[in-house]
């Protein structure tokens, strides 16, 4: 089993990260005495649990040499139809119509990038405008209904006084992570990004791969949008958007590159939890939201430079 | 006995602007192995395409044990035991061996693969090769000889009643290639046809049972090897008479020594060894060593494609200090690399787009003047015997020797002063070859200094005056043309022999 781990550590390079991410904790838990409070521990989970989950499905789609632009506005879209359904029909009904927006929208991507050979970039940058206009048609201004049960549970209820909300995210990722390193669709998500043609000519079917990586990364912002409308207890039409860049970023400062084939979930969620911490740090700095937008996006493109001149230095020294 | 495994009748191929197969006709009988050769271009690679379905015919029928067929995806022909090991390598990077082997075919029930099942097998038939090495090692980290040995572990492992090796020599080291062999013979033992692709005569001549040669799309024809000789083979291949001879070279008397580049101490960061050379006007030297020896990272540095930690080169006793290839380039240091097509082409780009290139850099100015450009690639087209049908074609049409000529000609709006040429041969046909090498010998007649790197002995014999050897990423012998046999070079190139050659 050691050896598993050699290999492991080896494709996600993920060494640079967990470093950065200790220093970063501990730099704050030594000096600010309201950040090792642990109801902001607790909060901070709170706060980068749809992060994380979101960036769960982007490493898929970034391991097949892919991006995937749209799922920020997934997580408008989702808080939306929560806000306006649930109340007027059952929870049940609209969660269902909220999945099965999803689905069908991870689908169209998919399709787009697989069969259609169309470029990621493009394609998903096209659904999250389609996504992002029809989130403004259902609600152009945060408000809607979210019944109290809804939020009682996901939110409230609480076990070794970490919201159920805290408890889903950690049980998707570990799903998640067994579907990337149990599974043969995990293998050949690497194939697919690595070399395309080698997957093509061993029979790998790389369309279904690719389809599959893009459904999973839809289902995964709706989830973390399902969760969100519980945390906000609205409707947002614009809550998701920092997500796209947040989780495309945390996956490169995880280790995943960029180019696919290469990196993993380890590296991801603890890129989730760099960049989540960064917006938690902020935030008790008291840094107002827009500054924060600059700033954590200029801290993310310097991370991803950074990780990158890392890498050149790591490859020049393997040779 | 002899009832055919799989039967190509009347099989055509076209894309645009090209017909890839004429109406062939090919049959393999079950047990035997196959050659097929024929000079790049001449239809080889689709129709291996054809039988293992990555490409479908336009025309014709394929017979599988007797049976019409349809293989719709490289999967379906998979499925009916007919395995490809491709020569681009087919692997997956960060993937490791056991994955790589496995690709496409994990074991395992459902979903999920089984991990255990899969190292079981793989620890299983590396050591039947004798293939030293955990099989969790990423394929990234494995040499390019290596590499094609899990390409062939890859097509092994399962089941196999058709194995096609596409060109499986060509990154292999002499005694690796008598590995394969063994494994060759053995698989006809075991009842599996082979299909073995090669540009390497001697090779075919040695393994094959019966060879068929291709020419231009079309079968020229099929015979049993042992009636044939190397000669007869070429002659079938490129329709006329050609003997593979290497130009001579100038008598000592004639040629100039003058010091035309000095490297001093010059320590590449990757390796961290020091190296030190000169090279005189005139002369082709030879940088020989295997695989990751040091001796592509060196020709990298001095064209500033890796970094350099010291080290000084002076050309023509002036010092100079190249930090990008931008400022080689200006110095008249050119280096065309090993892999043409992702580093030495812009492949969708036409020839004349190629060739303007460099001219582009070189140019002071920012408009780009046609007139001249165009005057300029039409003599380089001419002075390089490029063959093509006009200036607009894509490079990505053009033949294996003639992108090479391309490479190195697009370098010569202006003469350049030194030239690093890394494996200018590889993968082109015997015609393109003897072409390059006399290419080669005329521009160092006219006082180019050439440093060459072939991965193929004999022809570092025939083109170089003078090789040096590198072992573990150091200078480890000098030998000059009147002393080279295999035998020396080998023996410094592996370390066994030094004349620990240092500055």
């Amino acid at each position: 089993m050691k050896r598993e781990k050699k290999l492991r550590s080896k494709r996600e390079n993920w060494q640079a990260p967990v470093f950065a991410f200790t220093a970063l904790f501990l730099i704050a838990f030594l000096f600010s005495d309201s950040f090792r409070t642990s109801r902001n521990l607790v909060n901070l989970l709170v706060q980068v649990a749809p992060l994380a989950l979101l960036t769960i499905g982007q490493t898929f789609v970034i391991l097949t040499g892919g991006i995937d632009l749209s799922i920020g506005s997934f997580v408008s879209l989702a808080t939306t139809i929560a806000a306006t359904t649930m109340a007027e029909s059952s929870i049940a009904i609209s969660l269902l119509l909220i999945y099965g927006v999803g689905l069908s929208i991870g689908l169209l991507n998919g399709f787009a990038v697989s069969y259609l050979q169309m470029n990621p970039f493009v394609t998903t940058l096209a659904t999250m405008v389609i996504v992002q206009g029809l989130t403004l048609h259902i609600l152009p201004a945060p408000g809607g209904v979210v019944p109290y049960e809804y939020v009682k549970v996901i939110m409230y209820t609480r076990m070794l006084n970490m919201p159920v909300f805290v408890w889903l995210s950690i049980g998707v990722s570990i799903i998640m992570m067994i579907v990337l390193y149990k599974t043969k669709f995990g293998l050949n998500l690497y194939a697919v990004g690595g070399n395309k043609l080698a997957a093509v000519l061993s029979g790998v079917r790389v369309r279904q791969t690719l389809v599959l990586a893009y459904i999973m990364s839809s289902l995964m912002a709706t989830t973390a949008g399902v969760m969100m409308v519980a945390r906000i207890s609205c409707g947002d039409p614009l809550v998701g958007q920092p997500y796209t860049l947040d989780s495309i970023g945390a996956a490169a400062v995880g280790g995943v590159s960029l180019a696919g084939g290469r990196g993993g979930l380890i590296g991801g969620l603890i890129g989730a939890f760099i960049i989540g911490s960064i917006s938690n740090i902020l935030n008790m700095l008291g840094v107002t939201p827009y500054w924060q937008f600059v700033l954590k996006s200029l801290i993310i493109v310097a991370a991803i430079g950074f990780a990158i001149r890392i890498k050149l230095m790591q490859g020049a020294r393997e040779k | 006995m002899f009832e055919p495994l799989i039967a190509i009748e009347n099989v055509s191929k076209r894309f645009p602007g090209v017909q890839a197969l004429k109406n062939v006709n090919f049959s393999c009988s079950k047990g035997t192995i196959h050659g097929l050769v024929g000079e790049n271009g001449a239809g080889k690679s689709t129709l291996i395409k054809v039988i293992s379905g990555v490409y479908h015919s336009d025309e014709g029928r394929i017979l599988y044990k007797g049976q019409r067929v349809h293989f719709h995806s490289p999967s379906d022909a998979i499925k009916n035991g007919i395995r490809v090991v491709y020569q681009e390598f087919g692997l997956v990077p960060f993937l490791s061996i056991a994955e790589n082997i496995f690709l496409g075919n994990f074991p395992g029930k459902g979903l999920f693969f089984s991990k255990r099942e899969m190292y079981k097998h793989t620890e299983a038939i590396m050591q039947s090769l004798g293939f030293d090495k955990s099989p969790d090692t990423l394929v990234a980290d494995l040499s390019v000889g290596e590499q094609q040995f899990v390409e062939i572990m890859k097509a092994l492992v399962q089941k196999a009643n058709l194995l096609i090796l596409d060109e499986p020599t060509a990154a292999l080291l002499p005694n690796e290639v008598e590995k394969l062999f063994t494994i060759i013979r053995d698989l006809k033992n075991k009842g599996v046809t082979v299909i073995f692709v090669s540009h390497r005569l001697p090779e075919i001549l040695e393994i094959c049972d019966i060879v068929t040669i291709m020419k231009d799309g079309e079968i020229v024809g099929t015979f049993e090897t042992s009636s044939l000789t190397e000669e007869d083979i070429v002659n079938l291949m490129v329709g006329r008479t050609v003997e593979v001879t290497f130009p001579k070279r100038l008598t000592e008397m004639k040629r100039k020594r003058e010091l035309l580049m000095e490297v001093k101490r010059f320590v590449p960061a990757s390796t961290g060894k020091p190296v030190s050379f000169q090279l005189f006007e005139g002369e082709i030297l030879g940088f020989y060593g295997l695989e990751g020896q040091g001796q592509r990272t060196v020709m990298r540095s001095l064209f500033a494609l890796e970094s350099v930690l010291s080290g000084e080169i002076r050309l023509r006793s002036e010092s100079v200090r190249i930090k990008t290839p931008h400022d080689a380039i200006r110095y008249g240091l050119i280096y065309t690399p090993a892999s043409r097509k992702e580093e030495g082409l812009a492949l969708i780009l036409s020839v004349y787009e190629n060739i303007a290139m460099p001219i582009l850099i070189r140019q002071k100015a920012n408009l780009v003047r046609n007139r001249e450009l165009l005057k300029v690639c039409r003599r380089i087209i001419s002075e390089f015997n490029i063959k093509v049908s006009n200036l607009n074609q894509r490079v990505l049409n053009l033949s294996g020797g003639n992108q090479q000529k391309v490479v190195i000609g697009k370098w010569f709006s202006e003469y350049p002063r030194v030239l690093l040429l890394d494996e200018p041969t590889r993968g082109i046909d015997v015609g393109s070859k003897i072409e390059i090498y006399k290419i080669l010998r005329e521009l160092s007649n006219q006082g180019i200094g050439i440093i060459v790197f072939s991965s193929d002995l004999i022809e570092m014999i025939g083109i170089c005056d003078r090789i040096l050897t590198f072992y573990e990423n150091e200078i480890t012998g000098e030998i000059r043309w009147q002393d080279f046999t295999e035998e020396i070079i080998m023996a410094y190139a592996t370390g066994t022999h030094s004349n620990k050659f240092s500055a």
